[in-house]
């Protein structure tokens, strides 16, 4: 753990927290009828997303999914330009015209998100021949969900990304359910990553709730493929601590369940790490904590002040100018 | 000047797009193999050599990675033009090409374009139902995409460049019967509209439709093989005195809507040929707007002649009483009268 | 001769009104100045007077139908008159058809029986493009047969019947005129014929006969409307004053003589004879042309006795011009077409002057013409 620089560290607990609660403000929001949609919040699975782009370029590229908030904060898409968007105001990521769902800035390299599950896997295919071409190494990361492991589009995608070595790294981000159908209920095999040795692709599985984790096995993968080798599979363990959506009574699991995944959290484990290793106190973390609620208070108060778009708006942008 | 067909103007377009741009390439199953077809109407035939097997793409059997790949590459700054074998194998990548390449622009707010052109073979032609539809309307009905149609040599080669160089998916329905594929390719019962294609650099303008034949009586408006139908009708009909114009709109979307109302404006009378079959299809549409905006213009009810709603039919007996003819277009306008 | 019953222009708002109630049953006698029936305007709901005594011989229009102002909904006979079958009154007899056909939705809205006119089935069926043709051109179409598809009234059915003359104007009119924005040439049926023909913007006259009709020649309501046709028949009088050698060779001018105004009635062509024209006031020609009176009961088109000088509304009946003068007992005709309307609201009709070259020289014609086409363009030279 040591070789991680410690801005690194520090980066990435922020990153996690300024995740965490984002999501949490959103469900407020939400619940208060100010977010007029039903939200995905990635509350639990910060580690994922925060572990693999930290290992990420600008020029790299990020695709994600119906769960995206997470994937775009991390990959450095403005916070207030999300909250915008969720408030259906004229200066959100997509000028209101996608909404939770799609948010994303392709200036930061994350397209608007795809909401159909596995439709990004050949997308980011694609994203990655052309960086090859290009002559870029810049890699394409496709995150999906252990749901999305078993859409077709996934398997066409990581066949060709394999025959034709593309810089793609697949992160799986296995929460253990599709919406509700737990994945062991989908699939014969224990892990997605044993997937990868059928398409001759390097598979990788690492602790999704260990941020230090998921940035070492991310670093492993990202390098592997900016160095032309070809495509690698990451599946992440992970859990989200909340609903799949907003309307999610969560009756099909257990409290037990929930309760074991809560206790290896991964921002509380970062922060225990921290102070038990000397680097932070549980001072300079509230300090953290307190300007991560200022920005995301900025963020709602930027949201806010923002108008909304025209209504014949609509009629904009269905073709590009 | 040369005479081309269809399939070569094609390969020309794309010969001359990919000489005048290294972002373009192609990918597609079957279409870069040595000692292959050239794609499945041999459109691509040839290329690999001058291009080599990087630019002329073969991929697996998989429509929805060639979709993706295309749009994905079209995100990141190249121009793929990727093929289908048959149109009917777009209902495969049908998530890729209506959620995907016809949304982005929108879901990210007009700040991502996708320059992809989609070739798909369409048309009835012996192959029974699942490689003989006519998908167009599936397609008009996505917004996002542009659409065209060629039915000439001429057109072919310089809707495509204008496809190329667009920076909206654009999606070209091909008719199997006009390609005029030579060999093992060649079609039974084609058209072979071999036509003078320029040398030089041209385009067809997307969203340009054009007259092929002017008359005073009928509008009658035809797509692919439907425009010589069509012609072939109005010929018939001139010696009944009856003088039909025929409009090729050449662009499904954006459509050239004012060649047609202004048309119709004329001729009071209107009927629309397709092989597709009638319900919630394109002739509907084209009927419906020209009732909207040209009502008081109409001198008789505007028709449609469309394949009845089955599918494709095998047998030549059934295909032939399936397809519209120049003989059925002749009976209906005659009713108009 | 029998008394069409006319609705009022009542409502400067709109078009149609709504026939409240019959005060008289057909059959029964009516006197002039009693309540005869009632209309309902978006405003009130006003009795109407009837305008001659007679027996209500018939209506057109029911209670409850909306009705187009000025049309006919009704007639009264006069004693010793019949009623014409509508075999021999093509125009009267339809008149009220139209007024009921046209009001449409309208007047199934009003609750109101089905106008005694319409049978089930019946319905005429006509393309929207000839439908258009022909409000634009005053056509009838209610009167004409279609020959599209499934019996439709279709466009070359509107042209047909702009294109034919009506009988009894056959024997007077060779050819039907095209209608064309170019000056016809001189074209005569017979050699020592003369014809000029301009086509003439009557926007500032209609303006004028609008204003006549809303406040009335001398600023208080008047029942009297005055036509653009009533307004150009003065004008060629008045023409003919300021060149008083002019239409007549034998001198003296309209205005010690007369005038014959062609009319249809009665299934045939007839000449309404004006007795000396020029002593008369706009208003008192105009209520002479529309009246029953001084109609010449004989049948041929111009009798012996006939004014030398003819005024002919050709617009009434469809049509732009006449092609052809070769009546010699004239001495010259003053035809107007049809009122087209421009999209810049502009109107125009043809004006036509043919003439026997015996009794009217070139050069006077076109004097007395040029004088006829300056004031219908600019009527405030008329007073």
């Amino acid at each position: 753990m040591q070789q991680i620089a410690t801005p690194v560290l520090l980066d990435m607990y922020r990153r996690m927290l300024t995740i965490r609660r984002f999501e949490e403000r959103c469900n407020t929001l939400f619940m208060q009828g100010r977010i007029p949609s039903t939200l995905h919040l990635y509350i639990g699975q910060e580690a994922v997303a925060v572990g693999v782009c930290a290992n990420l370029r600008l020029s790299d590229y990020v695709l994600g999914t119906h769960r995206p908030h997470g994937h775009a904060i991390a990959k450095g898409v403005a916070i207030r330009d999300i909250m915008a968007e969720l408030m259906a105001k004229d200066t959100g990521c997509s000028r209101g015209k996608a909404g939770s769902m799609h948010v994303g800035d392709i200036r930061v390299g994350m397209p608007p998100a795809i909401g159909i599950v596995g439709g990004n896997a050949p997308i980011a295919c694609g994203m990655a021949l052309a960086q090859k071409r290009q002559g870029r190494d810049d890699v394409t990361v496709c995150f999906f969900g252990d749901g999305a492991a078993n859409e077709g589009a996934v398997h066409e995608a990581m066949n060709m990304a394999s025959i034709w070595a593309l810089p793609v790294i697949f992160v799986c981000e296995n929460n253990l359910y599709g919406a509700s159908t737990p994945y062991g209920s989908v699939s014969k095999l224990e892990n997605v990553a044993d997937r990868a040795v059928a398409y001759g692709m390097r598979g990788m599985i690492a602790d999704g709730s260990d941020v230090l984790a998921v940035y070492e096995a991310a670093c492993d993968a990202v390098s592997f493929s900016r160095k032309g080798n070809g495509p690698v599979l990451l599946e992440c363990k992970t859990y989200r601590l909340c609903g799949h959506s907003r309307s999610d009574p969560l009756t099909y699991r257990t409290k037990e369940e929930e309760a074991l995944w809560r206790d290896k959290e991964p921002i509380k484990r970062l922060g225990e790490w921290f102070v038990a290793q000397g680097l932070k106190t549980t001072a300079d973390l509230a300090e953290i904590e307190r300007e991560v609620g200022l920005a995301i208070d900025d963020a709602v108060a930027f949201a806010d002040a923002s108008p909304y778009p025209l209504p014949e708006d609509a009629l904009k942008h269905v073709f590009y100018e | 000047m040369a005479m081309l067909t269809i399939a070569e103007a094609l390969r020309e377009g794309i010969r001359e797009e990919m000489m005048r741009d290294p972002r373009v390439f192609c990918l597609g199953e079957d279409i870069g193999i040595s000692g292959g077809f050239g794609g499945a109407f041999t459109v691509t035939l040839g290329l690999s050599d001058q291009f080599g097997h990087e630019r002329i793409l073969d991929t697996p059997i998989s429509e929805i990675g060639i979709a993706g790949v295309a749009i994905g590459a079209a995100m990141a700054g190249l121009r793929p033009i990727a093929d289908v074998q048959y149109g009917d194998f777009l209902f495969c990548m049908m998530d890729q090409l209506a959620n995907q390449a016809a949304k982005m622009t929108y879901m990210s707010g007009g700040t991502v374009a996708v320059p992809m052109v989609m070739r798909a073979p369409v048309g009835s032609t012996r192959r029974g139902t699942q490689h003989a539809q006519s998908l167009e309307a599936f397609f008009t009905h996505v917004p996002g995409l542009k659409i065209v149609a060629p039915s000439t040599a001429y057109d072919a080669k310089g809707l495509l460049k204008a496809a190329v160089r667009d920076d909206n998916p654009v999606l070209i329905f091909e008719h199997k019967l006009l390609y005029g594929s030579k060999g093992a390719r060649s079609e039974k019962g084609a058209l072979s509209p071999i036509g003078e294609v320029p040398d030089e650099d041209y385009i067809v303008p997307i969203g340009k439709g054009i007259i092929r034949r002017e008359g005073t009586d009928v509008t009658i408006v035809g797509k692919l093989t439907t425009v010589y139908m069509a012609l072939a009708a109005a010929e018939e009909l001139a010696k009944s005195g009856i003088s039909a114009e025929v409009i090729d709109p050449r662009t499904l979307v954006p459509l050239d809507k004012e060649l047609i109302l202004s048309s119709v404006r004329k001729t009071g009378r209107l009927v629309v040929v397709e092989e597709d079959n009638k319900t919630g299809g394109w002739a509907g549409d084209i009927l419906a707007t020209v009732a909207e905006e040209a009502f008081f213009y109409l001198d008789a009810p505007v028709k449609r002649i469309s394949a009845p709603d089955t599918p494709p039919p095998f047998a030549p007996v059934m295909e032939a009483y399936y397809l519209p003819s120049a003989e059925k277009i002749i009976q209906t306008v005659k009713s108009l009268f | 001769m029998a008394h069409e019953i006319l609705v009022p222009p009542l409502g400067q708002t709109t078009d149609t009104v709504i026939l409240a109630t019959w005060y008289r049953q057909v059959g029964e006698q009516v006197a002039q100045g009693e309540t005869l029936f009632a209309i309902e305007t978006d405003k009130a709901t006003l009795d109407i007077e009837a305008q001659a005594s007679g027996v209500l011989a018939r209506v057109l229009a029911q209670a409850g139908d909306t009705v187009i102002v000025l049309s006919s909904i009704g007639t009264i006979l006069l004693a010793g008159e019949h009623l014409a079958s509508p075999a021999t009154t093509p125009d009267g007899g339809k008149k009220a058809v139209q007024a009921v056909e046209h009001a449409g939705p309208t007047s199934t809205e009003s609750g109101a029986a089905a106008p005694a006119s319409r049978r089930p089935g019946q319905r005429i069926f006509i393309s929207p493009r000839a439908k258009r043709l022909a409000e634009t051109t005053g056509v009838d179409w209610q009167t004409l047969t279609g020959t599209g598809p499934e019996g439709a009234i279709v466009e070359r059915d509107i042209r047909m019947a702009l294109a034919t003359p009506i009988a009894p104007l056959q024997h007077l009119i060779e050819a039907p005129a095209p209608i064309t924005n170019q000056q016809p040439a001189a074209a005569m049926a017979a050699p020592n014929a003369g014809q000029l023909a301009a086509e003439v913007d009557v926007s500032a006259l209609a303006t004028l006969c609008e204003r006549l009709r809303v406040r009335g020649p001398t600023g208080i309501q008047s029942n009297v409307i005055v036509t653009v046709a009533d307004v150009i028949a003065w004008i060629a009088i008045k023409a003919d004053q300021r060149h008083p050698t002019g239409i007549q060779s034998n001198g003296g001018g309209l205005t010690g003589a007369s005038m014959g105004v062609l009319v249809a009635g009665e299934g045939q062509f007839n000449v309404k004879v004006i007795r000396e024209p020029g002593s008369k006031s706009l208003i008192s020609l105009s209520r002479e042309i529309a009246s029953s009176e001084s109609i010449a009961k004989d049948a041929t088109p111009v009798a012996p006795a006939a004014p030398a000088f003819l005024f002919a509304d050709l617009g009434q009946y469809s049509l732009d011009t006449v092609n052809g003068f070769n009546d010699v007992q004239n001495s010259a005709l003053l035809s107007i077409g049809r009122i087209r309307h421009y999209r810049d609201c502009s109107q125009t009709l043809w004006v036509t002057l043919s003439y026997s070259r015996a009794e009217l020289s070139d050069f006077y014609a076109a004097q007395y013409f040029n004088t006829v086409v300056q004031l219908i363009e600019d009527p405030d030279l008329l007073f």
